[in-house]
């Protein structure tokens, strides 16, 4: 059960990831991965290729942009910053959200026992 | 706003793949070396660090696929793929590339050429507003009562004035009535003066027809009222003849030549008040000014008829508004309603529909001989990808090895035939450009309104390719593409995979590609004998015998101002063309041959005394005396006119053989009388002379019943309501020892001389006419012999690749053949009786289906039926010639296969 992939539909991933740029700032695609997986709590069994389709979305909504830095140990790579947009349309993602879980809440509050 | 972004990104993505390819490589390589790091800082060895980082990151290439689908559109991004798989293939055999493409440009070419003129003829409205809705409207007379028989029905493409205007009141099924008149005249602007043809119209005219003027306004209503009916409006052309300036407001007074004025008056000044936009030319293309006319109704006389156009109310039907037409007449003149006579009082006919109908037949049979055209070049194209299918068998086994589905492989070779369909249809879109321009020039014509309106191409300056017509093109080389991919295509795919059906497929494939040959073929014989026909026809009509002597005539028209003296002016004129060196002789009269224009007068012929009225008006010729010598006209019996035939002589008239032959049977018509004129005023006037048949309105009209008088017995008496003698200027005719241009320059002094004022015009020399009249046979049968030519040469390539094929196949079976002591003729005739076997087969069906099919050119054909043997024979020979040449190359290279080396082959 734990290995099985999680089956996350395409809009959720992408609240993920903008949620996790907004509140750790700009992110290479491990550090994201790995940040993801922290906060699961056990080896998110995403495989991390999945996570640049999200990547390009977004970089094609110009939610994110990418742009090749060096870490501090020196290596090249790309990383993702949330833009202006990028944090408007965050904010409506997570009012949605919001709503559509507190609505299956309320479902699962109200079932006929 | 987002998507939109996202959405242009992906298909740019789609074009140009390359940066965000390696930038892609570049993220992930650095990917794995920071999961790679990060193991290594955990205490694993460099190797475990990597292994460990790649399980990890997992599948590249999955990611990769992950990353293109969701940066671009993978279909689109694999039809690129094919596309760009299907270039390279294609440069690698330029040669068939070269064929194909070629042989779908002539197809995709001729149709792209053919279906322009289709639809700006036949399917594009004409260019007023809702132009489905006009309708012109045509009377049928019954013929009056006479004696113990009928006159003949007549019928006019107009109406009479006074039932028209109590139409125009009451009839609900038509929203606008409208009537226009001819106008010639010569206008004058300042000292510019200048001969045009106009038309005097209703004052509802412009607001039936809707196109609103370029400069100034158009003709309204309030225009057509006693006191504001000297306005005009003007042609564009007329416009910038005039100067092209500020025209609004300017005067402009009209002469009388004796022409038609339609009711304007004469010699006084009417103001200029708007320009119409270029290429309004309404009713026809000799408009070149509108003025209003004034409707009166005059009490008295014999009606007077306006031609009559209306527009239907939406929903209204043309044979709705003819019976309600009908009604009014019958209410207005108090007769009882006409009973269901079997022809109708009143037809409506919608104008596009009168266009387009003189040309329909013709263009659907050309559009048949393109379309056959298109199919037998995909013929070609499906054998040839066929035969070029076997030699890539290697290259398509080792790619279904590696892991190409059966999809994949028809897609590619898919994206091979639609490349080759749309490089074909590209070239052959160059090519219809030079069709059209090749179909606009034979359609062109004399430009004379005076030679009739049934030689004129109908909308001719409208076919060109436009935005529809390259929309089609496209449509087609997709379609043609699809059509001739998906055969070899899905059988590729199917034999590769079946390898062990090889010898079995081959087979197959062999009998498709001679099924397809035959057919070919039979179509190509079915076009062949169309062409044929056409083309016979039209030589026919070429050498028929017009009458009269065409060559070395030259003809024009003198217009002078004052109509009454034209006569004298004639006689004058005439008398001093003769001296000019060069001209054998010169005659003048009413009209020359093809010229549009009859009147015919009721003839009473005595025959021995007993008078007999005839049924029909035969052709009446008003001519000068040299006229008929002039023209080459031949006089079989009696004599002809002579230059004592003048006024106060006695009163003479030639006959034509026709109308010898019909009303003096059995008698000799030199010597009896014919009456012309009222009852009370008849003139008799002796048959002097028996003249052979002219073909007055046309090559192809049977000639008519014809008298000739001389100009100066025409009668003077009013009584005698002779038509106006020359609406325009009489017509000369000069019979030169040389060219007859060379003495045009003297010809023009000489008129000068005689009245300065005078136009020469409607320049043309006799033959130029004749030929003129014959554009629309010739057109076709050029046309139909281009088509046709590449048919034939299509089918022969055709049946030459399949020999070659067959040949190639059989390679090993003739090696054996030949070294067991087989002679060379024992080989060709092998293949050329396999070639034979194709051919006539071919032949058969083609000519069981030209017999079938070639009675829907009846009414193109002139001086021939439909199945006109020596047409069919001789295609039946030519054909087999063409395939015979066409097969002994394959034949022969056959005799020179190494025995030795094909036993080898395997």
């Amino acid at each position: 059960m734990a290995n099985s992939p999680v089956q996350l539909l395409q809009g959720t991933l992408d609240l993920i990831v903008l949620q996790a740029l907004s509140t750790m700032g700009p992110l290479h695609a491990y550090a994201l991965a790995a940040r993801l997986e922290q906060v699961a709590g056990e080896p998110f069994p995403l495989n991390q290729g999945t996570l640049y389709p999200a990547l390009v979305r977004l970089e094609q909504r110009s939610d994110i942009k990418g742009t090749w830095r060096r870490t501090e140990h020196g290596r090249d790579a790309k990383f993702y910053a949330i833009t202006k947009s990028g944090l408007r349309a965050l904010e409506g993602e997570t009012v949605r959200w919001r709503r559509l879980a507190g609505f299956i809440d309320k479902l699962f509050v109200t079932r006929p026992s | 706003m987002a998507s939109l972004r996202r959405l242009l990104l992906r298909v740019f993505n789609v074009i140009r793949p390359g940066a965000r390819e390696v930038d892609l490589d570049r993220e992930l390589l650095a990917h794995v070396a920071l999961v790679e790091e990060d193991y290594r800082s955990r205490g694993y060895s460099p190797d475990d660090a990597r292994l460990a980082a790649r399980r990890r990151v997992g599948s590249l290439a999955f990611t990769k696929e992950l990353h293109r689908d969701a940066r671009s559109f993978l279909w689109l991004d694999d039809l690129r793929r094919d596309l760009q798989y299907a270039g390279r293939t294609l440069r690698r055999f330029p040669g068939f590339t070269v064929v194909v493409v070629f042989t779908l440009a002539m197809g995709i070419g001729a149709n792209t050429a053919i279906f322009s003129a289709v639809h700006a003829v036949l399917l594009a409205p004409l260019p007023y507003p809702h132009s489905d809705q006009l309708v012109r409207v045509w009377e049928n007379v019954p013929g009056a009562e006479i004696g113990d028989g009928r006159g003949p029905d007549r019928r006019y493409a107009a109406m009479e004035v006074r039932d028209l205007l109590e139409v125009t009141e009451r009839a609900k099924t038509v929203t606008h009535v409208a009537n226009y008149g001819l106008v010639q005249t010569t206008a004058t602007v300042g000292e510019d003066a200048t001969r045009l043809e106009g038309f005097s119209v209703s004052g509802d005219l412009f607001r039936l027809i809707g196109v609103a003027a370029l400069r100034g306004r158009m003709i309204l209503p309030g225009d057509a009222v006693d006191g504001h009916d000297r306005v005009v409006v003007l042609s564009y052309d007329t416009w910038q003849r005039f100067g092209g300036n500020e025209i609004v407001g300017t005067q402009v007074t009209f002469d009388d030549n004796g022409g038609f004025t339609g009711g304007m008056t004469m010699g006084v000044p009417y103001t200029v008040i708007g320009v119409m936009p270029p290429g309004f030319r309404f009713p026809f293309d000799n408009a070149q000014f509108w003025a209003p006319r004034v409707q009166r109704v005059v009490a008295d006389s014999r009606p007077v008829r306006r031609e009559t156009i209306a527009r239907l109310a939406p929903g209204a039907t043309p044979d709705a508004a003819a019976a309600e037409f009908a009604a009014i007449r019958a209410a207005t003149r108090g007769s009882t309603p006409p009973r269901v006579a079997p022809v109708p009082r009143y037809e409506l006919i919608r104008l596009h529909d009168e266009v387009a109908a003189s040309v329909r037949p013709a263009l659907l049979v050309l559009a048949a001989a393109v379309g056959i055209v298109l199919l037998i070049a995909c013929v070609n194209v499906a054998n040839l990808l066929l035969a070029r299918g076997l030699s890539r068998r290697r290259e398509l086994a080792v790619r279904v090895a590696i892991g190409a589905g059966r999809g994949r492989l028809v897609r590619q070779l898919l994206a091979e035939s639609l490349l080759l369909a749309v490089l074909g249809g590209i070239a052959g879109t160059a090519l219809a450009f030079a069709f059209v321009r090749l179909f606009r020039l034979l359609g062109t014509t004399l430009g004379r309104s005076d030679l009739g309106n049934t030689v004129v191409f109908p909308r001719l300056a409208e076919i060109r390719i436009d935005g529809t017509v390259l929309g089609y093109a496209a449509v087609l080389s997709l379609g043609t593409g699809l059509l001739f991919g998906l055969i070899p295509a899905a059988r590729h795919a199917r034999t590769v995979i079946t390898q062990g059906l090889r010898e079995h497929s081959v087979a197959a494939r062999m009998r498709l590609k001679n099924a397809l040959v035959i057919a070919e073929i039979a179509l190509a014989t079915v076009l062949l004998v169309a062409g044929g026909l056409l083309i016979h026809s039209f030589i026919n009509l070429a050498t028929v015998n017009p009458g009269f002597d065409p060559s070395h005539v030259l003809t024009f028209q003198v217009g002078v101002r004052h109509p009454a003296e034209q006569l004298a002016f004639a006689e004058a004129l005439v008398e001093r063309l003769r001296a000019i060196p060069g001209v054998r002789s010169i005659g003048y009269a009413r009209q020359v041959p093809m010229v549009a224009l009859q009147d015919s007068l009721r003839l009473t012929i005595r025959r021995d005394g007993v008078e007999q009225t005839l049924d029909d008006s035969p052709d009446v010729r008003f001519v000068s005396h040299d006229y008929l010598r002039t023209l080459g006209i031949p006089i079989l019996a009696g004599r002809g006119l002579s230059d004592q035939d003048g006024v106060g002589q006695p009163p003479v008239i030639l006959i034509n053989d026709a109308l010898a032959r019909r009303d003096f049977r059995g008698t000799d018509p030199i010597g009896q009388t014919i009456l012309l004129g009222p009852s009370g005023r008849r003139i008799a006037m002796q048959i002097v002379g028996v003249v052979g048949n002219v073909r007055q309105f046309g090559l192809d009209r049977p000639p008519e019943s014809q008298y000739f008088i001389d100009m100066r017995q025409i009668p003077t008496d009013p009584a005698f309501r002779m038509p106006p003698m020359f609406p325009v200027g009489a017509y000369y005719a000069v019979r030169t020892v040389g060219e007859p241009t060379t003495v045009l320059a003297d010809i023009r002094d000489v008129v000068h001389q005689l009245d300065p004022q005078a136009t020469v015009d409607r320049i043309a020399t006799m033959e130029q006419i004749v030929s003129n009249s014959m554009t629309r046979p010739r057109m076709y049968a050029v046309l139909i012999a281009i088509f046709s030519a590449i048919a034939v040469g299509l089918a022969a390539i055709g049946l030459y690749g399949v020999i070659a094929f067959a040949v190639s196949q059989r390679t090993q079976e003739i090696g054996i053949r030949m070294a067991l002591g087989a002679q060379r003729h024992q080989v060709i005739g092998l293949v050329l009786g396999e070639s034979g076997l194709l051919v006539g087969v071919g032949l058969v069906i083609g000519l069981v289906g030209a017999i079938l099919a070639s009675r829907y050119l009846q009414g193109l054909l002139f001086g021939l039926t439909p199945l006109d043997p020596p047409t069919f024979l001789s295609v039946a020979v030519a054909f087999p010639t063409v395939a015979f040449v066409a097969s002994y190359l394959p034949a022969r290279r056959a005799t020179s296969i190494d025995p030795l080396a094909a036993l080898r082959t395997e």
